[in-house]
């Protein structure tokens, strides 16, 4: 799955702007995060974050021994790190054992150090206490800590290793299917993380501000026309992407992500030199639907993996794709608020447009040639 | 390539006004999508800070139940674990690591006080809890080792440290009057400590130079750095602490050589020697300091060391109070220094400790923190320009 981070654009775009990020290393006591919550269907759920270094340390995961880590070393062995979770973390019901299944491992910086994150649903009894035996680091280092916190209460419980928790009995929400709102929120941060996806979309819109007059940009009137163009760009990318996420779920087309990441690439310089030399000025909005089926089947890598069976994937899909939809939401919403205060700035046009535009580009072509060659380029 | 080089648009202001909300965009933008789960490419490097190799095997050796398979066991003889610990406390103090005090008090588990390696895991036990400024526990376990073995250097030289961290110099002359026999040059070097911490600051130098021992020739000449900075003699701490440097590594030589560059405002060569140091509180600290003085953009540091410290303290647990009451002080942020430097003081009481305490106390113009500084000088006898120059407000 290759998916390029709002943090490594962040670095890419700030950089441009001189201010150089930081990238200092990470030295703090052994501390474990775990969230628990509960699935639309009520049952327990967990999120349990680990710091790499500690993995490293129990797992040896540097499979090179050359003292860093890459994505790739962990989640080769994404099935230990499972082994790992399993028999560390036992959750159980009364006195029946809960039995957990992880989502695929994702990462997270936390204070500048690397975590790795599992997320889990547990199918436990339907009645007694709910408890955590938490056992990680047991024998081995006992100055580690967790920092237990329930959804919707303050402050964190704090325990060593060897505790057992007393989780207060999460309450259902509603009667949605299982694991719904974990594909929600897999698809908040999927939209929100995948920023080839966001910098397409902030492509399409910078023009959307604007109209073409006799061949030059020109504000929109109001911001009525504006509001109209964008929520026209955006339900044609949604509605694209859609069909394509859900083609490929179910299996009806399958594109190799090879082939799939260098085409989202391009779709992001096709539509930045679009801007600057505009072929395409007005109907955007079928320029969003075109590149936006390419993007759906890059979406539809995320969910691949799970292997789900077809009748958690209907809902596992629904709740990804909202997800996907209220992070683009909220980016659109974001990104128009800004631009339509902008537009009417008589150096929008080469200065928002172009330039912003040409900076996209330049970023586009490096991810297409790190997805064609395989290397890293604007890595961390 | 694709710009167009045209003429720089006339709304000055406005331009500024949008390159400004693009960079608060991008950090907060950053900032955010940091905490947030992602999925990067295999190539993406997600950890550089990693345990060596010989210090995972011992963590594997350490686990007598296998992680993931609880039926694997894995015992060690307590010799060989007590090698374990050792080497694990090294590479802590080599790397500024905490972890590793956790993986040395593991291996030390379940083995004998007495016996063959009683002394040895004792002393093992209260040097863990020394690093983790747990003085008082560390000073019982180290009686203990002590009435088993009297003439044990490294016990009496703990127990001499501890003493001297908490300020009770006489205890800590009978630890080092006990050294003179077993290990004289150690023995000077205690008394040397104790010295300079009650004002003989000359005698201790003097006793400092003579040490001529290759292992111990380091050692001396980073606490003669200390004592030149107490005499205010900047130059002479700063030649002492490199030669300490120049014969063998030191994470607490370079963070003070570091804190006396910064002094002299020698930016370049602190950043020099900042640059190959691990990440530790301490040395993020001064990193951050050093680019905040040059009055360069720091915030991504600040905000780092806020969540370090503040995540320290969400684990009920605030070990750099020293370098939080610091950052709190180059923060203007008096109030907190002063809690943070007093929260310090009961910890630890060395000289860096009270001039913490007494610019605190003098920003704050706090009478009780302040009369506590003089009161114990007074008691003392200690003799540092940095304390009197932060009691007349002058830092």
């Amino acid at each position: 799955m290759q998916r390029r981070s709002l943090r490594t654009m962040g670095r890419a775009a700030c950089a441009a702007l001189a201010l150089v990020a930081l990238n200092a290393l990470a030295h703090s006591t052994s501390t474990a995060y775990l969230e628990t919550g509960a699935s639309a269907s009520g049952e327990p759920t967990i999120q349990w974050r680990i710091a790499l270094r500690d993995l490293d340390a129990l797992l040896d995961l540097d499979a090179n021994a050359d003292s860093q880590l890459s994505w790739g070393e962990v989640i080769d062995r994404a099935a230990d790190v499972s082994a790992l979770a399993d028999s560390n973390l036992t959750l159980r019901r009364g006195t029946a054992r809960c039995t957990l299944r992880f989502l695929p491992m994702q990462y997270v910086r936390l204070a500048d150090t690397g975590y790795a994150q599992l997320g889990g649903a547990a199918t436990c009894d339907p009645d007694g206490v709910l408890t955590l035996d938490y056992r990680l680091f047991e024998n081995i280092d006992p100055s580690h800590r967790v920092l237990i916190s329930t959804q919707g209460s303050a402050a964190p419980q704090i325990a060593a290793p060897g505790a057992s928790i007393n989780l207060s009995t999460p309450t259902s929400p509603a009667d949605t299917p299982n694991g719904f709102l974990a594909f929600l929120w897999s698809g908040i941060a999927h939209i929100s993380g995948g920023f080839d996806h966001v910098l397409f979309l902030l492509c399409l819109l910078l023009p959307a501000v604007l109209q073409r007059r006799a061949g030059q940009w020109v504000a929109r009137d109001n911001v009525r026309g504006a509001l109209v163009a964008v929520i026209w760009i955006a339900t044609a990318f949604t509605m694209a992407h859609s069909i394509t996420l859900a083609l490929a779920t179910f299996g009806v087309i399958r594109i190799p992500a090879r082939v799939i990441e260098p085409l989202i690439a391009l779709t992001i310089v096709a539509t930045a030199l679009n801007n600057i030399w505009p072929i395409f000025t007005r109907r955007l909005a079928l320029v969003a639907f075109a590149f936006g089926l390419i993007h759906g089947f890059g979406f539809a890598e995320v969910l691949a993996p799970l292997s789900l069976p077809r009748s958690d994937l209907a809902a596992a899909l629904l709740g990804f794709n909202l997800g996907v939809e209220l992070g683009q939401l909220a980016i659109v919403a974001s990104a128009f608020f800004v631009l339509s205060t902008l537009r009417r700035w008589t150096g929008y046009s080469r200065w928002v447009l172009e330039v912003g535009s040409a900076m996209i580009a330049v970023i586009g072509t490096l991810w297409f040639i790190e997805r064609v060659a395989g290397v890293s380029i604007l890595g961390v | 390539m694709i710009l167009k080089v045209r003429n720089f648009p006339a709304q000055r202001p406005e331009f500024l006004r949008a390159l400004f909300l693009f960079a608060s965009i991008c950090i907060v933008g950053n900032a955010w999508a940091s905490e947030l789960p992602q999925t990067p490419v295999r190539d993406t490097v997600v950890e550089t800070q990693l345990l060596p190799t010989a210090v995972k095997q011992a963590i594997r050796q350490l686990r007598r139940v296998s992680p993931t398979d609880r039926t694997t066991r894995n015992e060690l003889s307590p010799s060989q674990r007590v090698d374990n610990a050792r080497r694990f406390i090294q590479a802590g103090r080599a790397s500024g690591d905490p972890r590793t005090l956790g993986y040395a008090e593991a291996a030390l588990t379940g083995l004998p006080e007495t016996g063959p390696n009683g002394v040895e895991v004792l002393v093992l036990r209260a040097t863990i809890e020394q690093s983790r400024h747990r003085f008082d526990t560390a000073r019982e376990v180290l009686d203990r080792a002590i009435a088993q073995s009297p003439g044990h250097v490294q016990a009496r030289l703990t127990r001499a440290t501890v003493a001297h961290v908490r300020g009770n110099l006489d205890t800590a002359r009978q630890d080092c009057d006990a050294l003179r026999e077993p290990a004289a040059t150690i023995a000077i070097i205690c008394h040397a400590i104790g010295d300079s911490l009650s004002g003989n600051n000359a005698r201790a130098l003097g006793a400092l130079q003579k040490v001529a021992d290759p292992s111990l020739r380091g050692w001396a000449l980073s606490l003669a750095g200390e004592i030149h900075e107490q005499q205010g003699a900047i130059e002479a701490a700063v030649s002492a602490y490199s030669a300490s440097l120049a014969l063998g590594p030191d994470l607490y030589t370079s963070v003070a050589l570091v804190d006396a560059l910064i002094a002299q405002r020698k930016w370049p060569q602190a950043e020099q020697t900042l640059a190959p140091l691990p990440a530790t509180d301490a040395v993020l600290l001064r990193r951050w300091i050093v680019e905040r003085r040059q009055q360069r953009d720091a915030s991504a540091l600040q905000t780092l060391l806020a969540g370090r410290f503040a995540a320290a303290q969400a684990r009920g647990e605030l070990l750099h109070a020293r370098e939080a009451a610091l950052f709190a002080l180059e923060l203007s942020d008096n109030a907190n220094a002063l809690k943070l430097a007093q929260q310090n003081w009961n910890d630890q009481r060395e000289p860096a400790d009270l001039r913490i305490l007494a610019s605190a106390a003098r920003l704050m113009n706090d009478p009780t923190a302040l009369a506590e500084t003089r009161a114990w000088i007074a008691r003392t006898g200690l003799r540092d320009v940095r304390v009197e120059r932060a009691l007349a407000g002058k830092s």
